[in-house]
């Protein structure tokens, strides 16, 4: 939809609604600051990765923080070593979280346990929300050891919520469901715009496929303009509100 | 000029990154990184000896660093104010004690230039009407 029509209100409405259901929700706000440089990041030299401990850490927290009820009733499926921690099998979710708020260099695996674990849960469904998911479509600011821009799938944080959104990887009971936003104009990316067909794409210029790949099996939802009585009932909220004087 | 930003690439340094967050093994390969280039004391001299070179052979650069106007081409009927400020200052700091030296260059032994008159050299119309 265009800008102002209601994206990220509306995905709020739909986390809302899911976190009264009850479903343990995965919210990121802003998917740009995923992607903007402010974190540090270091190169895994094995898998050639990016990781972002700090982030992982941060994010690790706030999810924490919105489905401690529900976490604990999930326990795990198996033994898991993170470094020099070790977490027994049958050990609720929230220990594998306390490692990685504790010990940032674990957080990443952590993070990657938690999710394939809360996958796998039947007892909750899960809802990935992300805003501007265009942010993960583009071109990130962090740069390579040779100074070039990095690609999303090459940070592991990134990739793994790209994942997600191409269907490689899946929740057992569970949606995932990203708005785009059209505020930051850096961030608006142009293979996911041709694979939802908001653009029509040039047969003269070259697009990134990997980009594209992670773009495939999305279904798109336009949000219409305001209608009359919708604004109306805007209005009337603002006006019983006093913010707009009458 | 993007030295930083590689040097801050080659080390996975982010870019709001505060000095207190790097570690020690950072804080060493950036240290280890800056005494291979040539930075500082050593970068200047280079800079005023391309400078002096180009005076001492002789070159039409030679000659817009000594008068203090534009090297690169630019115009001179108006706005060449950088140029007058920053130009041949290494030239005039050394003086001429390496003309003594230099090989069939124009010898310029005073600060006129030969061919302009004198009145346009000392630029008296800028001094009586600055802007």
């Amino acid at each position: 939809g265009g800008m102002g029509v209601g994206k990220s209100a509306l995905l709020l409405q739909t986390i809302n609604y899911s976190l009264c259901k009850p479903w343990i929700v995965i919210y990121i706000p802003d998917a740009i600051k995923f992607v903007n440089s402010s974190y540090p990041y270091i190169k895994n030299k094995i898998t050639n990765e990016f990781i972002q401990p700090t982030l992982s850490a941060e994010f690790l927290k706030q999810i924490k923080a919105v489905n401690a009820k529900l976490l604990q009733d999930i326990t795990l499926t198996r033994d898991y070593k993170l470094n020099k921690h070790i977490v027994k099998n049958n050990s609720p979710v929230i220990e594998l979280m306390n490692i990685g708020i504790k010990d940032t260099s674990c957080a990443p695996q952590a993070f990657e346990i938690f999710l394939d674990e809360i996958g796998k849960n039947v007892n909750y469904p899960v809802l990935l929300a992300v805003d501007v998911i265009n942010a993960f479509y583009t071109a990130t600011d962090y740069t390579d050891v040779d100074d070039t821009y990095l690609e999303p799938d090459r940070l592991s944080l990134s990739r793994t919520i790209l994942d997600y959104f191409s269907g490689k990887r899946d929740f057992t009971y569970g949606a995932v469901i990203g708005a785009l936003s059209q505020c930051h104009k850096p961030y608006i990316s142009k293979p996911l715009n041709i694979a939802l067909g908001l653009v029509m794409p040039s047969p003269w210029k070259h697009y990134p496929q990997n980009l594209l790949n992670y773009a495939v099996g999305l279904q798109r939802f336009d949000v219409p303009n305001y209608s009359q009585t919708e604004a109306k009932g805007v209005l009337d909220y603002y006006c019983d509100g006093s913010s707009i004087l009458q | 000029h993007k030295t930083a930003q590689r040097i801050c690439s080659k080390f996975s340094i982010h870019k709001t990154c505060r000095l207190h967050e790097l570690s020690e093994l950072q804080i060493q390969q950036i240290s280890l990184e800056l005494s291979n280039m040539k930075i500082e004391t050593d970068l200047k001299r280079e800079v005023i000896n391309n400078i002096m070179h180009h005076r001492s052979i002789g070159t039409y650069k030679g000659k817009r660093h000594v008068m203090g106007y534009p090297v690169r081409g630019q115009r001179t009927k108006t706005n060449a104010r950088t140029a007058r400020k920053l130009n041949g200052r290494w030239i005039k700091k050394e003086g001429f004690s390496t003309l003594a030296n230099s090989s069939n260059g124009v010898q310029l032994s005073n600060p006129t230039f030969i061919s302009l008159p004198f009145f346009a050299q000392s630029r008296l119309f800028e001094r009586l009407f600055p802007r």
